[in-house]
């Protein structure tokens, strides 16, 4: 069965939170869902990996983080907690998405 | 987070796809992240890739010493044990390479095939010493290009240029452009044996490399800094094919990650489905005749 998007929500928050306990800057940090990732809350690129990896094994469905995270580094453009969750939870739905702002936006 | 005691020591890694097993190493002062962003989408429908970050790297333990590239083998070691991985084809890029070597030539049985990318190997440092090293002018208009000026007397200053390096924008990533987070691998330069270790030959001599009969896919890019290191490797490796990224320059990883792909699946296929061929197969130098593309 298709988890809702809070179900999603909340392990996206959950790892990011479990992620944060290993920064040694992100102390004091609140993760909102209008938080931007990478220019707010100091995601990198290994942190990235990380998330990416734990929601495919958590979820058991291949979405494609490398063209999400190539899309943002080309455009060098951040993406937000929500906007983050939404392209998780388009693919377990099945739906496309791409980042707003691209060439490729649907 | 996955975490794992190796040799002592604790690292971060990450597992995923399915079939037989795959290993890759990153290099110095990087993080298993660039395997991630291009290479390994592409190869988990094929294999149980796992990735970690060295010892003092990414989100692994940092310890005040244990970086020489036999350190790290036996970290390589303990993980491949912990993992309960008997024998594995490796993957290393740089000085994650020189340490695939050093592991081939203390453990052959548990390598069954090697892709060294760029590997720099310790008993060539000598090279990379002299100032007139193309190297240096490299990493000068790389720094120059972001708009990082380096005065004359630090051209072909180490210590200087990493820590200048840490002070430019990220180059790849989702996080291209912002800042890097400095802290962590100033402490890596400042407060452990890494940049000494890196310089560690111990019983990977040139010599020793000619016993390494691991089959190996040697691969560097053309413009690479490190082609020194490609001209002796390509002679000296007794089973090796040689193969030169057109265009590409020490970070195909991040820089070709289509090619380098391409030539990997090429060569993994070429051993079987359990990835322990024997080397025997055409465009390898044991019969010492050149491949197609090598140079």
């Amino acid at each position: 069965m298709t988890p809702t998007r809070e179900e999603v929500f909340a392990y996206i928050h959950g790892t990011l939170q479990t992620l944060m306990e290993d920064w040694d800057d992100a102390e004091g940090v609140v993760l909102l869902p209008q938080t931007m990732l990478f220019t707010e809350l100091g995601l990198e690129s290994l942190g990235a990996v990380v998330l990416g990896t734990s929601i495919q094994e958590r979820f058991g469905v291949e979405m494609p983080f490398g063209q999400l995270y190539a899309e943002l580094g080309e455009q060098q453009r951040d993406i937000s907690l929500n906007e983050f969750v939404d392209f998780a939870y388009s693919h377990l739905a099945g739906a496309t998405w791409r980042v707003a702002g691209s060439p490729h936006e649907t | 987070m996955p975490k794992i005691l190796a040799n002592g020591t604790t690292l971060h890694y990450l597992r995923s796809g399915r079939g037989p097993d795959l290993v890759m190493l990153h290099g110095f002062l990087g993080n298993q992240a660039v395997w991630h962003l291009q290479i390994v989408p592409q190869l988990r429908s094929r294999f149980a890739v796992t990735t970690y970050d060295l010892r003092g790297h990414g989100y692994s333990e940092v310890t005040p010493s244990g970086y020489t590239a036999r350190d790290l083998a036996e970290d390589l070691r303990g993980l491949l044990d912990a993992l309960d991985i008997e024998a594995t084809p490796l993957i290393g890029h740089s000085y994650g390479a020189d340490v695939c070597l050093y592991f081939s030539l203390l453990y052959p049985e548990r390598v069954t095939r090697l892709v060294a990318i760029e590997p720099g190997l310790a008993a060539l440092v000598h090279q990379r010493r002299d100032r007139d090293w193309n190297g240096w002018t490299y990493w000068v208009q790389k720094l120059e290009s972001v708009g990082v000026s380096v005065p004359p007397d630090k051209s072909s200053d180490l210590d200087f240029l990493i820590k200048l390096s840490l002070e430019t924008p990220k180059f790849y990533g989702p996080a291209r452009g912002l800042p890097r987070n400095r802290g962590p691998l100033l402490h890596l330069i400042e407060k452990t044996t890494l940049i000494s270790d890196y310089e560690y030959v111990g019983d990977l001599t040139l010599d020793a490399v000619e016993t390494i009969e691991t089959p190996t896919l040697l691969i560097y890019g053309e413009h690479s800094h490190f082609l020194g290191s490609y001209y002796f490797l390509k002679d000296a490796l007794p089973n090796v094919k040689p193969v030169i990224l057109p265009g590409g320059e020490h970070f195909g990883p991040l820089e070709q990650p289509d090619q380098l792909v391409h030539e990997v699946l090429a060569f993994l296929d070429s051993a079987g489905p359990e990835g322990a061929g024997t080397g025997a197969e055409e465009g390898f130098n044991r019969a010492r005749s050149a491949p197609a593309r090598s140079r």
